[in-house]
């Protein structure tokens, strides 16, 4: 049986690196990454299929920059046909057309998807073998006794079960959407929809084991940074390809020894 | 959705008499400590009360230390995979038993190996810090539990249940007797027996209302069932046979279980 000592048997083959460089400016949250940062910053490749690595039938690329505050995530999503209709927060966002971050901690991970209508899931994951001895045995917000609704994620990962506490909001967290096309529509072909994220350093402490907040040159966070898309085909069955920064191998974005590495620079975009 | 499929009028009733000399466990069925006791109606297709292809009667009795049960499993072709993990998956051959008190279910599967795998399932709205179950055997951050009937009462109207896996009932004893050759393909079986002791001493972790120590005329909620593995080209599939009707694939429903009382008789 694979175990910790052997990266619980996921190999490092394919997994990207990525640079993430400081803000040049301000950013403001409106869904628009058209800020001289974003143009600046490095780009994505186009996102490969999460089993196979192909690439994505949809053009999708993300950037990653960070200022004092946030950590910033931008996604561009090519989508001909922009579709979406949940509108509660913490929806089953997965089950329509979305875009997904991920960031892991030694013993833990966030979990954030978005719909084109701008509406979030979050969740926060500890791995049930690491639960007693952590840091979250004793935090009120990850209590297992408290009110709120916790279940447990059991996927084929080697390590086990998850408690996944489906309240959880990350404090502070902002999101925006701007879509270029009509929404719902079927009638026209619209380009797709552009997504900014600030995640605020503060509210990463439960991943952060020990790394400073706000990071520093050279800090690694692994984040995982994907798409999903669903197509309809003949006698009504659907599939969901999903599309991310590096591949996984398995169809399961729950992989954080899969997650792409980010690595921290405290360089200004456009400077290095 | 849920105790709506069972109306209490329907529920099967069983009258459990005291045991009349002291129990050894053997797995044995015809031996007098068995003799003369009421057997259960034929166990059915847990969702539609559909007739099972092979034969399943169980009967209870109890003493001052324990709660009896006895199965009679007929079967042609008595086999085993041989792992306690295979019980509670279903993928095993076993004869099972589910006893609810107010704030938990436990589950027992035992195999015509002999093996024996256990769930105890506790009510969400029963586990408050300092309660009856907020003790080491039932520690979530130690032995964690997966959640079933995640958010929207989708098993169980009452709400989530954490799930022990092979959680141990302190006392039980479980012993078969295979009439026939076990995993022998091309030999033709009668069938195999089991015969499980559940102590009221180790029941106490799961009785957070007090319904015990025993008496005559204690009642107690136990569902009897077992599940077969058909083998059709290619695949298989695993019947659930029970004692009661459920009107749905769910098994761990309280209120559909089988009403037992004790009678000191």
């Amino acid at each position: 049986m694979p175990d910790a000592n052997d990266n619980w048997g996921y190999t490092e083959a394919g997994l990207k690196h990525y640079t993430a460089y400081r803000a040049a400016g301000p950013i403001s949250i409106d869904g628009r990454p058209d800020e001289e940062t974003w143009q600046l910053a490095p780009r994505s490749p186009r996102f490969e299929d999460l089993v196979d690595a192909r690439p994505g039938l949809f053009d999708t690329r993300a950037s990653i920059v960070w200022d004092d505050d946030c950590l910033y995530v931008a996604f561009w999503v090519e989508e001909p046909n922009i579709e979406a209709t949940y509108t509660e927060r913490d929806s089953m966002i997965c089950c329509e057309n979305d875009v997904e971050i991920f960031i892991a901690g030694e013993h833990g991970y966030y979990e954030f998807e978005l719909n084109a209508l701008g509406t979030v899931m979050e969740r926060f994951y500890i791995w049930q073998d690491a639960y007693e001895k952590s840091v979250y045995a004793e935090a009120p917000e990850f209590d297992l006794l408290s009110k709120q609704r916790i279940v447990t994620l059991s996927q084929s990962h080697p390590r086990g079960r998850r408690w996944a506490f489906l309240d959880w909001d990350m404090p502070g967290m902002r999101h925006a959407v701007h879509r270029n096309g009509t929404i719902n529509d079927d009638s026209d072909v619209d380009a797709g929809w552009t997504v900014e994220v600030a995640f605020p350093w503060q509210s990463l402490k439960w991943l952060a084991d020990g790394r400073c907040l706000p990071g520093r040159e050279g800090d690694v966070w692994r984040m995982d940074l994907s798409r999903f898309q669903w197509f309809t085909g003949a006698g009504g069955s659907r599939v969901c390809p999903g599309w991310a920064f590096n591949a996984h191998g398995v169809y399961d974005s729950h992989i954080p020894e899969r997650f792409t590495y980010i690595h921290l620079s405290e360089t200004e975009v456009g400077k290095r | 959705m849920s105790a709506t499929n069972c109306p209490y009028a329907q529920i099967p009733r069983y009258t459990c008499r005291r045991a009349p000399t002291p129990a050894s466990l053997d797995g044995d069925l015809d031996k007098p400590f068995w003799r003369h006791i009421e057997q259960t109606s034929l166990f059915a297709d847990l969702d539609t009360g559909a007739r099972a292809h092979l034969e399943t009667r169980a009967a209870l009795q109890w003493d001052d230390d324990a709660l009896y049960f006895g199965f009679w499993a007929s079967d042609p072709d008595v086999r085993t995979l041989d792992t306690e993990r295979a019980i509670m998956n279903w993928q095993e051959n076993a004869v099972i038993l589910c006893l609810a008190f107010p704030g938990a279910v436990y589950e027992l599967g035992v195999s015509p190996a002999g093996k024996a795998d256990a769930l105890a399932l506790v009510w969400k709205d029963a586990y408050a810090r300092g309660g009856h179950y907020d003790v080491p055997e039932f520690s979530l951050a130690r032995l964690r539990p997966f959640v079933i009937d995640e958010t929207q009462g989708k098993v169980h109207a009452r709400g989530p249940r954490w799930g022990f896996e092979k959680w141990e009932l302190p006392g039980m004893q479980a012993a078969v007797r295979v009439d026939g050759v076990l995993n022998d393909r091309h030999h033709v079986d009668q069938g195999w027996t089991a015969e499980i002791a559940l102590p009221w001493s180790g029941m106490k972790l799961l009785d957070d209302k007090e319904v015990l120590p025993p008496r005559s005329g204690t009642e107690l909620r136990v569902e009897l069932g077992r599940t077969e593995v058909v083998e059709g080209p290619g695949s298989s599939a695993t019947a659930l046979w029970t004692w009661a009707h459920h009107g749905s694939s769910a098994l761990h429903i309280p209120e559909c279980y089988p009403v037992i009382t004790l009678s000191g008789e």
